[in-house]
C-alpha cells in the first residue's frame, strides 16, 4: 500500500517577534531581538538570578468570548489566536474542521502555569485547599488545557491528544499529527504548541543555573546559541499552529501547500533527566532520516534546538557533526527570540517552512565568538545572507526527561 | 440589608462574573435560556455567594433555580438565616 503523504496547508503564530509568519520572518532577517530585562526579577518575591525574558507584548485574552475563555489561561488563549490564524490561512471549510476525521495534537510545557500559581496563592492566603478552586480552575491548569480548549472553541470532534513534554512538546505534537495521518487515523490534524511566560517556571531553570544572567544589562545579547559566551536560556512565550492534511485530499480541494512533512522520529536518551546524550540526539536525527527515506547528504539545512545552555549546545553540535559532518548549514533561532518552550518547535518550524520557500537561511544571532566545542560545523551567523540550496531541512527539539524529537520538512511541490 | 440592596449585589455578581449588562437583568429572565449560563457558571455563582454573603445554599435547592427571581429569593432566605444566627 502506498504511504499516505502529509502536507502543511496553513500556519499561524503569535510570538515575541510578531503575530504572523510574515512579521516574524521580517524581524528574523532584520536581526531583531525580542529579549527584554525585568530588573524586579532580581528581588523579592521573585529572587531570580536572571532578569531576562521574551514576552508577547500585545495579546488580549478578552478578545475570546467568555463562554470558551473562562476555561483558558493565557497559554490556551495564545493557542486559540494562532490556530484561528492557521485555519483561515489554510482555507479549510468549517465542515471539514468539524469532521470526525479532523483531530488536534497540541502541546505545552505543562499546561496553564499561571493558573497553577494563582490557585496556590489563593489557597495559601485563605488557608484552605478548596478556597482557591473555581469550576474553571482545573480546565485552566490541566496538562491538556490547550488541546481541549481548542477542541471546544473550534468544535472539533475528532481525536484530541496533548504532548506535555516540555521543550519538545510542539515538535512531538506535529510528529503525532503526522503519524495520525500517515497511518490513516485522521485526514487532517491541527498541530502545534503554546507557552505562557510564568516566573515560577523561569525559577525552575534558574535554580538549575540554566538561565542566562550575565547579560541582564544588555538583554539583546542574553540568548547566544553555540557562542563561547553563552550562559543559559532566556524563557519566552507564544503559540504556533500548523494545519496538516493528507496530500491527495489537500490537492483535491485546491489547497495552497506550504511544505511536506517527509519524516519524523522521537526517542529518549534513557540515561539522565537533564543532561543531554550525544548518542540520543544523533539517534533521533538518524531515525527521522530513516523514516523519510533520506540520507544525511539530502539535508540542506539543520534548524538546531540550540538553546544557549553550555551542555545542550555542545551535545547537539557533536551529534550533528557526527551524522552530517561539516558541510550542512546549521543555525538556531533562539538567539533572536529566546526559548519559547512548549511553542519553540512549532514556531521554529513555521520559520523553517518560510526559509524553505524563500531560499534564504536565518542564521544564529549572538553566536560570536563561536565556541570551538560546538564544532566543527557549518554555523550560519545572523549577519550572513546564506541561501538554502536543497529540498529538505531538519528541525530538532529536545527536552528535560531525555525526550528528543526531530522533523524533516520538504518542499510542497 | 434590605431586599433591594441584596438584589443589587446579586446583579453586581452577574455583571462582573458573567459579563452581562445591568440592562439584561430582570427577575423574569431564565438563567440558562435568557442569560446563557450553564452548569459551570452555577458552581461559580455559588462560590461567589459564599464570598459575597457568607452563605452556602444546599445543592438540592440550587437545582430548582431557573430565574433570576429564584436567585434573589434564595440569597434573601439564606442571608436572613445567617443574620438571625449572627444576632444570636
Amino acid at each position: 500500500m502506498k504511504k499516505r503523504r502529509v502536507v502543511v496547508t496553513g500556519s499561524g503564530l503569535i510570538c515575541p517577534l510578531g503575530s504572523s509568519s510574515g512579521e516574524l520572518m521580517e524581524k528574523l532577517h532584520g536581526n531583531a531581538s525580542s529579549v527584554v530585562s525585568q530588573p524586579e526579577w532580581n528581588h523579592p518575591p521573585y529572587g531570580l538570578a536572571t532578569t531576562l525574558s521574551s514576552p508577547v507584548a500585545y495579546f488580549d485574552l478578552s478578545e475570546i468570548p467568555r463562554k470558551t475563555r473562562r476555561t483558558m489561561s493565557r497559554v490556551s488563549g495564545l493557542a486559540v489566536k494562532a490556530t484561528n490564524q492557521a485555519l483561515r490561512a489554510s482555507g479549510i471549510s468549517e465542515d471539514l474542521v468539524r469532521s470526525l476525521s479532523t483531530g488536534i495534537s497540541y502541546g505545552s510545557t505543562m499546561g496553564g502555569t499561571s493558573a497553577i500559581r494563582e490557585y496556590y496563592a489563593i489557597s495559601r492566603e485563605q488557608d484552605s485547599l478548596a478556597s482557591g478552586v473555581r469550576s474553571t480552575t482545573f480546565p485552566q491548569i490541566m496538562s491538556h488545557t490547550c488541546a481541549a480548549n481548542l477542541a471546544i472553541h473550534f468544535q472539533i470532534p475528532g481525536r484530541v491528544v496533548a504532548s506535555c513534554t516540555a521543550c519538545a512538546a510542539s515538535t512531538q505534537s506535529i510528529g503525532f499529527g503526522y503519524e495520525s495521518i500517515v497511518h490513516g487515523y485522521a485526514d487532517r490534524m491541527i498541530v502545534g504548541g503554546a507557552e505562557e511566560l510564568e516566573p515560577a517556571v523561569v525559577a525552575v531553570f534558574d535554580v538549575l543555573s540554566a538561565t542566562s544572567s550575565k547579560f541582564n544589562d544588555s538583554p539583546e545579547n542574553g540568548s547566544r546559541p553555540f557562542s563561547r559566551d553563552r550562559d543559559g536560556i532566556v524563557v519566552g512565550e507564544g503559540a504556533g499552529t500548523l494545519i496538516l492534511e493528507e496530500r491527495e485530499q489537500a490537492l483535491a480541494r485546491g489547497a495552497n501547500i506550504l511544505a511536506e512533512i517527509r519524516g519524523y522520529f522521537t526517542n529518549n536518551d534513557a540515561c539522565h533527566m537533564t543532561n543531554p546524550s550525544v548518542q540520543g540526539l544523533e539517534s533521533v536525527m538518524s531515525g527521522a532520516l530513516n523514516n523519510a527515506g533520506l540520507k544525511p547528504e539530502d539535508i540542506c539545512y539543520i534548524n538546531a534546538h540550540g538553546t544557549g545552555t553550555p551542555a545542550g549546545d555542545e551535545a547537539e553540535a557533536r551529534a550533528i557533526s557526527r551524522l552530517f559532518g561539516t558541510k550542512t548549514p546549521v543555525s538556531s533561532l533562539k538567539g533572536h527570540f529566546g526559548h519559547l518552550m512548549g511553542a519553540c518547535g512549532v514556531i521554529e518550524s513555521v520559520a523553517c517552512i518560510n526559509m524553505l520557500n524563500s531560499g534564504l537561511i536565518v542564521g544564529t544571532k549572538n553566536i560570536d565568538p563561536i565556541d570551538p566545542a560546538c564544532g566543527p560545523l557549518m554555523h550560519v551567523r545572523s549577519e550572513d545572507k546564506k541561501s538554502l540550496e536543497g529540498d529538505y531541512i531538519i528541525k530538532n527539539s529536545f527536552a528535560f526527561g531525555g525526550i528528543n524529537a526531530c522533523l524533516i520538512f520538504g518542499r510542497g511541490y | 440589608m434590605n431586599s433591594t440592596e441584596l438584589n443589587q449585589r446579586v446583579d453586581g455578581i452577574f455583571v462582573s462574573l458573567f459579563e452581562l449588562e445591568q440592562s439584561q437583568l430582570s427577575g423574569d429572565k431564565n438563567l440558562f435560556s435568557d442569560l446563557g449560563l450553564d452548569s459551570l457558571d452555577t458552581i461559580d455563582l455559588v462560590i461567589s455567594f459564599h464570598k459575597e454573603f457568607g452563605i452556602k445554599p444546599p445543592n438540592d435547592e440550587l437545582q430548582h433555580i431557573q430565574t433570576l427571581s429564584d436567585v434573589y429569593a434564595l440569597v434573601e432566605k439564606y442571608h436572613k438565616n445567617r443574620e438571625q444566627v449572627l444576632d444570636h
